[in-house]
């Protein structure tokens, strides 16, 4: 048993050490009236390196949680591993009515009110955009993934992606509004440096969720 | 442990034996299977072509519904971007009770408060506001008692506490495509009917009052326009034809009973509130981060019942209109907004006769806070008879005004929100001989709300109304309620 034991800390510690890291920094830019421009805010861009497999038979994640905070979804971006459910707590005082018109994962939560909290569970891969049917200016997004390697950026636009085996990927940088960036990667052991420029696009023109516009105060 | 195993054994033996003692006799086997005549295993090459024909079979049928799915999308796609309607729209029913005669204005009987305007006769000269006892969300003043300017008096019952069924509102939507929709909107609202009456001729049949304008039920037409959106990556942008919302201020976008906190307009809302008719232009850049509406009209954005609001043009020079504001990451958003239009003024004839208006607007959500602050001043130039002195305005009447207002709202839980409002109004209106209003008001509104459910709500509320400077203070302090069930 001993043995064993010895034989799998070794054969853990040679594949941690042959594993290669991904960090680098996103530049976020947005596209203004003069041309574009650089966000000081570049946090919440979702980096996923697609080809990894999550373990057959993994228990699903725990529940991720996107509130109703005045009026915006809080974190405006979530990266979820497929089969994962995400909760969508309504802290504000105002009755708030989630939902998606994605192919990914079209879904309704109805009305609610405050203090009360409704979910979903995503089944499928891609991305999920996320609106309120009360709140026009309420728009998020949700990428669902199948690979353990995914994270999001910091304010400054940093991140890291770990214990990645070596090989060629494809990198894809969601931002929250907008189309996503796309490039491919060849990890090697150790640190592998990425640094990406992404194009935020303004929040999606939608409509509510019986297809009608959100009226004329908008 | 022999003994042990030796008994289990038998255990094992004997068990089955036991329990088919139990068992109902069992039926004689009428067709005995000759297990040596079984057929032989299919053979891995056999059970690998049945599995490749089932795989083929799959295969097709999951083309043939993925076909299915995309052809089912594309048709949802297809009724939903392009041609949907919407009927929606609200009930309001009120009760209210006004001190005094139910109007905002008394005659400076014997020209006792101002002289200055001995030249009109001094039942003519009025101080207060016409407008100060509105009782709903409309702005109908529970009486205009001997108004000259504001004549339309739709509820005209003297202040009395009554019920009142303030108005069917009904909003009609079509959406042609994503990107053109046609919106209308409009209230019917039940009223007295005494046509038989005039203003000459008092009375009749009994009644008790004088009513010259008691139309009786009426159809008002508040908004009717086409929408066409242009969205691009840099701003959206909204083009609008017909009778469409305000560009001044902010409270033209909570005026209706289920939109608006409290329950009666502003005193500024006569200058802000109108719905024009003409063509406007909305830009909305950076996620909202600043928006531009701009506005060719033929008249101003002052209420329809005001009278200097013109649906149709009289003139040839249009009112032009425009606002700016900015949305800052404050809460859910503290918006700024500058405002202003400037035109011939509304009903005359005379191009070189002008009107102007500019205000300034803020609104805050955030943690539960509801505050809003707007003011506004402007001007009706009018004209004067030749020979006469300056502002009699005997041709065309004139207005100068500045008001302001603060409201503070909390929602304590989602379905109550007390709320408070202070307002002040100066203004000065005079139309030569006929008539001079002199306003100088403040009043204090404190009110509660009760979101019921996301369709019913109730309100009430009292106004405090207060006359300034060397207007005599007299009763017109108002309670009034408002149920509005949405649909």
């Amino acid at each position: 048993m001993r043995t064993l034991t010895i034989c799998l800390l070794v054969f853990a510690g040679i594949a941690h050490a042959e594993s290669g890291t991904v960090e680098g920094k996103v530049t976020l830019m947005s596209q203004g009236v003069f041309g574009k421009s650089t966000k000081g805010d570049a946090s919440s861009v979702a980096i996923v390196l697609e080809g990894g497999k999550l373990a057959a038979g993994k228990k699903p994640q725990a529940n991720k949680a996107m509130r109703q905070h005045e009026r915006a979804f809080v974190p405006g971006m979530i990266v979820i591993e497929k089969g994962g459910t995400i909760d969508f707590p309504n802290d504000d005082k105002v009755d708030h009515n989630v939902f998606s018109p994605s192919e990914t994962a079209r879904f309704d939560l109805e009305l609610y009110r405050s203090g009360t909290s409704k979910a979903w569970t995503f089944n499928r891969v891609g991305a999920v955009n996320v609106f309120c049917n009360i709140h026009e200016e309420m728009a998020a997004r949700i990428v669902v993934v199948d690979t353990p390697w995914y994270t999001t950026t910091d304010k400054d636009g940093r991140f890291a992606i770990r214990d990645i085996a070596p090989g060629s990927y494809n990198v894809v940088a969601w931002p929250k509004f907008g189309d996503p960036y796309r490039a491919t990667i060849t990890v090697k052991a150790g640190k592998n440096d990425l640094d990406l420029t992404v194009v935020e696009g303004k929040r999606p023109d939608h409509q509510r969720k019986d297809g009608t516009p959100y009226g004329r105060y908008q | 442990m022999l003994n042990k195993a030796v008994s289990a054994i038998a255990l094992l033996c004997i068990f089955p034996f036991a329990a088919r003692a139990d068992d109902p006799p069992a039926k004689p086997d009428v067709n005995p299977v000759d297990v040596t005549a079984a057929p032989p295993a299919p053979s891995v090459e056999e059970r690998l072509r049945a599995l490749e024909e089932d795989n083929a079979r799959l295969q097709e049928n999951l083309k043939l519904l993925r076909e299915d799915h995309d052809q089912t999308a594309a048709r949802l796609e297809k009724l939903t971007s392009q041609v949907s309607g919407r009927i929606s729209g609200y009930f309001d029913f009120g009760f209210f009770y006004v001190t005094g005669d139910g109007s905002g204005i008394r005659p400076d009987t014997g020209h006792a408060v101002f002289p200055q305007y001995s030249d009109v006769p001094d039942s003519w000269v009025f101080y207060g506001d016409p407008l100060a006892t509105a009782i709903n969300s409309r702005g109908d003043p529970a009486d205009t008692s001997g108004s000259r300017a504001v004549t339309f008096d739709a509820i005209h019952n003297g202040g009395a506490p009554t019920f009142i069924l303030n108005a069917l509102n009904l909003n009609l939507f079509a959406g042609l495509t994503h990107h053109l929709t046609v919106n209308g909107m409009i209230d019917f609202v039940p009223r007295s009917r005494d046509v038989s009456i005039d203003a000459d001729s008092g009375p009749m049949f009994g009644s008790t009052t004088k009513n010259p304008s008691a139309l009786g039920d009426y159809i008002d037409v508040k908004l009717v326009y086409v929408e066409y959106r242009i969205p691009t990556d840099v701003v959206d942008i909204s083009l609008y034809a017909g009778k469409f919302d305000s560009v001044l201020g902010i409270e033209y976008r909570a005026q209706e009973s289920p939109d608006r906190i409290g329950i009666i307009p502003s005193l500024i809302c006569r200058y802000t509130c109108g719905r024009p008719l003409g063509l406007k232009a909305r830009f909305r850049f950076a996620d909202d981060l600043f928006v531009l509406n701009i506005a060719v009209t033929n008249g101003s954005s002052q209420v329809e019942f005001f009278p200097f609001y013109d649906e149709i043009d009289t003139n040839v020079f249009k009112s032009v209109s425009a606002r700016l504001s900015t949305k800052l990451p404050i809460g859910s958003g503290l918006e700024i907004g500058a405002s202003g239009s400037f035109g011939a003024q509304d009903f005359q004839t005379d191009n070189s006769v002008y009107q102007w208006h500019y205000g300034f607007d803020a609104h805050l959500d955030i943690a539960g806070f509801d505050l809003r602050a707007e003011f506004v001043q402007g001007a009706a130039e009018g004209k004067d008879q030749t020979g006469m002195p300056e502002d009699t305005c005997g041709v065309t009447p004139c207005l100068y005004y500045k008001g302001a207002y603060g409201q503070f709202a909390y929602r304590l839980t989602n379905w109550f929100i007390p709320y408070l409002r202070v307002e002040w109004r100066n203004a000065l209106h005079r139309s030569g001989e006929s008539f001079v209003y002199i306003t100088d008001e403040a009043r204090v509104g404190a009110g509660l709300r009760f979101d019921l459910s996301s369709a019913v709500i109730f309100k009430a509320e009292f106004i405090k109304n207060l006359e300034l400077g060397v207007i005599p203070t007299f009763a017109d302090d108002i309670v009034t309620s408002s149920l509005v069930v949405k649909y």
